[in-house]
């Protein structure tokens, strides 16, 4: 009797532990989320956030409103209205705000100053809509120069085109009226740019010069510039691309979809990309910089946003945060410059702990702390605002992952336990996504890989880790189940997805990402 | 003559003295509507109808006989003029009372005895025009049939459409204007609701007012449910539709027009385009005593002579403040385009 009162003090104590040692691995140990109360009758899917010089908040919503938050009062004010599915807004000041709105991107300002827009001006419409729903604008990202950039979606084979079309009309499978045809799916393609630019990234000034910067894409929902004033461009799984794709977009580059190309001057007009074998595209594309693995990393990622709290939102000062649909799920990138072209790993930050799903728009207040706008249209998702802040606590995570000669070199935010033994607890697989024309991609050669061999660094928190494959064309997938901590507490995110598309000596040779 | 009616009635009924009346409120709304489109009374009895103007526009309420709505709203309309001093109530047997015209935010209530005689009386509002869509049936000692299948209220009432669905927080608001997938237009139409029930399209992929209609706004929903494939539903009556493609020409150039946007005047759009180099501006405002509207440009800094697609003109009344009509087409001198209006009524 004696014995079974011991061994059940012991199992409860394992027991207690065990549970602590799973609430310690919990984003929501090390951040605070808050719901915003939205005004009442509102649709609160947000297409857009921004923060105003004053620290009033700006947000537009799924039926064209634009509302001003100040968040010393919880004031929600509407500030303009009327807008066709705004999915994006920039502050300009006080008074003036740029907003991506299906036809066109527009300037809003505020000329009397009392709080609620006058003036709606044109910045920039010369792209086509052909009245399908597919065809979203996204936008906009502003560089430091203050251009804007926008991204364009391509209409799809769900649904065909209208009878009143604006601007050109150029197909290579079908004319306009085979658009009416019951069977025109299959010679539309499943994406289509049926009017100019779309599939493309523009550059806009305020003044409304465009530069149709590049193209490639298929359903960019997410534009962001990081601190460096880089562009990057979030595209979503589906045909070209076998998994959704984080892309760093520099001019003039081709990011993999083709249908956009109709309306590239260097496209034979009339040429049919649904009949052109993958190799050629490969051969002319540019990968992305980071994929995100379909099904448990993200499926439709939306806006980067790079942390420029300068450390008030933790340790990942300067790293992008990327939106994820479908799940309770912030995911966080870090990226590696590799024989001058980025490439990187990607890592959930943020998941559930108070999180709704369809993170869609973000950005940070001056205090440090992170807004969150989400939104679902007809498709997975949430709405509302969401307030997050840093406890000032750090997650033990990995705080960086860069590619070395032979392998990796993984930084984690805190000294690494003594314990910890490369071998058993740093866990590697490697497998590809085909660039194709179907939709999406399974996984393809899937295998582990082992441990070399590996080196703590002096700080405690750096390991450079061998392995025994290092081949370009593939996600190094990493998984740290078990790794602690000196402190003991465990790694928030143990997944983590390094896209290498060339190694440090610069090849970047892949053929087994096209299939022959 | 409709007061002596009444009380015609009531000499020729014996027990109605102690009978508590019936009271009915109706509630004049945005839209050209009656909030309450029928009710039953029985015959001969007593009845305290209280019309509440809640719209921004003047309404009455006008009993007739049974069948005689059309005729009677008609007859208001011919009254031209005279109408005014008359409160828009023409001099017919088949008027049975009626209410004043009662200005924004007032009321009036009618009292009277119920015809002895069973069957369905109309009630109309007979201002101008507004009888094509406001009007209601008190059903006297007749069974109502199910709303939807009862061709004596409104087409909007039979749908259900009285209610109307709140998509914002702010309610029911007239000027509203939305950019949305609209029928019949370019996929950048704009619609806009104006106040007294009036409604346009016009349409920024071209530059150009597409169509105009009474009654309700637009139905959204078709658009917002979801990923913003549908198109909003027309909730009116369409009475204009352009039949000139096209928009305002300026000198010989065919020069597409470029849309610069809008500025919003007490709330309604001031549509901003270019044309050959040429700044166009134009406001739509609603006409006041007739369901119509008003097109005001402005085309300053202007020296070439300028042609706008006005057609058709034929089965509305057209108006135009400036230049020469011909075949749906206006021409006017670049001193007259400087300033100058166009207007389309319902009512010819």
């Amino acid at each position: 009797m004696k014995m079974m009162s011991v061994l059940k003090t012991f199992l409860t104590v394992v027991g207690l532990v065990f549970v602590v040692g799973l609430r310690a691995a919990g984003i929501g140990d090390y951040y605070s989320i808050e719901n915003i109360a939205m005004p009442k009758g509102l649709d609160a899917q947000v297409g857009g956030l921004d923060t105003m010089p004053d620290g009033r908040l700006v947000a537009c919503f799924h039926r064209g409103e634009v509302y001003t938050y100040q968040p010393k009062t919880g004031e929600w004010k509407l500030f303009a209205d009327g807008l066709q599915e705004p999915l994006g807004i920039r502050a300009i000041s006080d008074r003036e705000v740029v907003v991506m709105q299906r036809p066109e991107l527009t300037r809003i300002i505020d000329e009397n100053g009392d709080g609620v827009a006058d003036r709606y001006q044109t910045i920039h419409d010369g792209f086509g809509m052909t009245g399908n729903y597919h065809e979203f604008a996204f936008g906009p990202a502003r560089d430091a120069k203050g251009n804007f950039y926008v991204g364009l979606n391509l209409a799809s084979n769900g649904a065909s085109i209208r009878p009143e079309l604006r601007g050109e009309f150029r197909h290579y499978g079908l004319d306009r009226e085979g658009f009416k045809s019951k069977s025109y799916k299959g010679p539309a393609g499943r994406m289509y740019a049926a009017t100019p630019y779309r599939g493309w990234v523009l550059k806009i000034s305020l003044d409304g010069n465009m530069t149709p910067f590049a193209p490639g894409f298929r359903s960019p929902n997410g534009l962001g510039v990081d601190l460096q004033d880089r562009l990057f461009v979030t595209d979503n799984q589906g045909d070209w691309l076998g998994t959704s794709k984080l892309f760093h977009v520099q001019q003039g580059r081709f990011y993999g979809h083709p249908a956009s190309l109709t309306w590239s001057g260097d496209w034979k007009k009339g040429r049919n990309p649904l009949k052109v074998a993958a190799g050629e595209f490969d051969a002319m594309r540019t990968r992305a910089a980071v994929l995100f693995p379909q099904g448990f990393m993200a499926n439709s990622p939306t806006q980067p946003l790079p942390d420029s709290t300068k450390g008030r939102f933790g340790p990942f000062a300067g790293q992008l945060l990327v939106g994820e649909m479908n799940r309770s799920r912030i995911v966080r990138v870090m990226l590696d410059e590799v024989a001058g072209e980025l490439q990187g790993a990607c890592v959930p930050f943020y998941d559930a702990a108070g999180l709704t799903r369809g993170s869609h728009r973000f950005v940070f207040g001056s205090d440090g702390s992170l807004w969150v706008g989400q939104t679902h249209l007809s498709w997975v998702g949430g709405e509302g605002v969401q307030r997050i802040r840093w406890n000032g606590k750090t997650p033990m995570d990995v705080q960086s992952m860069k590619l070395i000669p032979g392998g990796f070199q993984i930084t984690f935010t805190k000294r690494l336990a003594k314990s910890t033994h490369v071998p058993d607890q740093f866990k590697f697989k490697r497998y590809y996504y085909e660039y194709r024309q179907g939709y999406g991609s399974p996984q393809n050669g899937t295998e582990a890989i082992k441990v070399a061999g590996s080196k703590r660094l002096g700080d405690e928190k750096t390991m450079m880790v061998y392995l025994d494959k290092m081949n370009p064309g593939y996600i190094y997938q990493l998984d740290l189940k078990g790794v602690e901590a000196e402190d003991g507490s465990a790694v928030v995110n143990p997944l983590i997805c390094y896209t290498l598309n060339r190694l440090t000596n610069g090849d970047d040779k892949a053929p087994h990402l096209v299939r022959k | 003559m409709c007061v002596a009616l009444g009380l015609l009635c009531f000499a020729g009924s014996s027990a109605l003295g102690q009978a508590t009346p019936l009271r009915v409120t109706i509630n004049a709304k945005a839209g050209l509507q009656y909030d309450v489109v029928r009710f039953e009374a029985k015959p001969a009895s007593k009845v305290e109808l209280k019309l509440v103007n809640n719209d921004d526009m003047a309404h009455n309420l006008v009993l007739t006989k049974p069948g005689q709505r059309e005729t009677v709203a008609n007859a208001a309309l011919a009254l031209g003029t005279e109408g005014d001093a008359k409160n828009w109530v023409p001099d017919l047997d088949s008027v049975l009372f009626s209410t004043p015209v009662l200005k924004p935010d007032s009321s009036h209530v009618l009292r009277f005895i119920t015809p002895k005689l069973p069957g369905v009386y109309p009630y109309v509002c007979t201002f101008p025009g507004h009888g094509l869509l406001m009007y209601g049936a008190m059903y006297v000692g007749v069974p109502m049939p199910p709303l939807e299948k009862d061709g004596n209220v409104p087409e909007a009432a039979r749908q259900g459409k009285t209610e109307a669905r709140q998509f914002h927080a702010w309610g029911e608001k007239r000027p509203l204007m939305y950019r949305i997938f609209m029928p019949e237009a370019s996929p950048a139409a704009i619609a806009v609701a104006l106040k007294h029930g009036q409604n346009y399209c016009w349409d920024a992929g071209q530059c150009r007012l597409r169509y105009a209609w009474y009654g309700g706004f637009v139905d959204p929903w078709p658009v917002w449910r979801g990923n913003g494939h549908g198109l909003a539903k027309v909730l009116g009556t369409k009475y204009w539709e352009s039949d000139v493609p096209g928009s305002i020409k300026i000198g010989d150039s065919e020069a597409e027009p470029k849309f610069l946007g809008y500025r919003k005047v007490d709330g309604q759009p001031e549509f901003h385009y270019r044309v050959n180099g040429v700044d166009v501006y134009e406001l739509i405002t609603p006409l006041h005593s007739v369901i119509g509207i008003q097109r005001s440009f402005r085309i300053p800094n202007n020296t070439k002579p300028v042609v706008l697609p006005v057609g058709p003109t034929g089965r509305v009344a057209f108006e135009h403040s400036a230049g020469k009509l011909k075949d749906g087409l206006l021409a006017l001198t670049a001193g007259e385009a400087a300033s100058f209006t166009v207007s389309i009524g319902l009512i010819k």
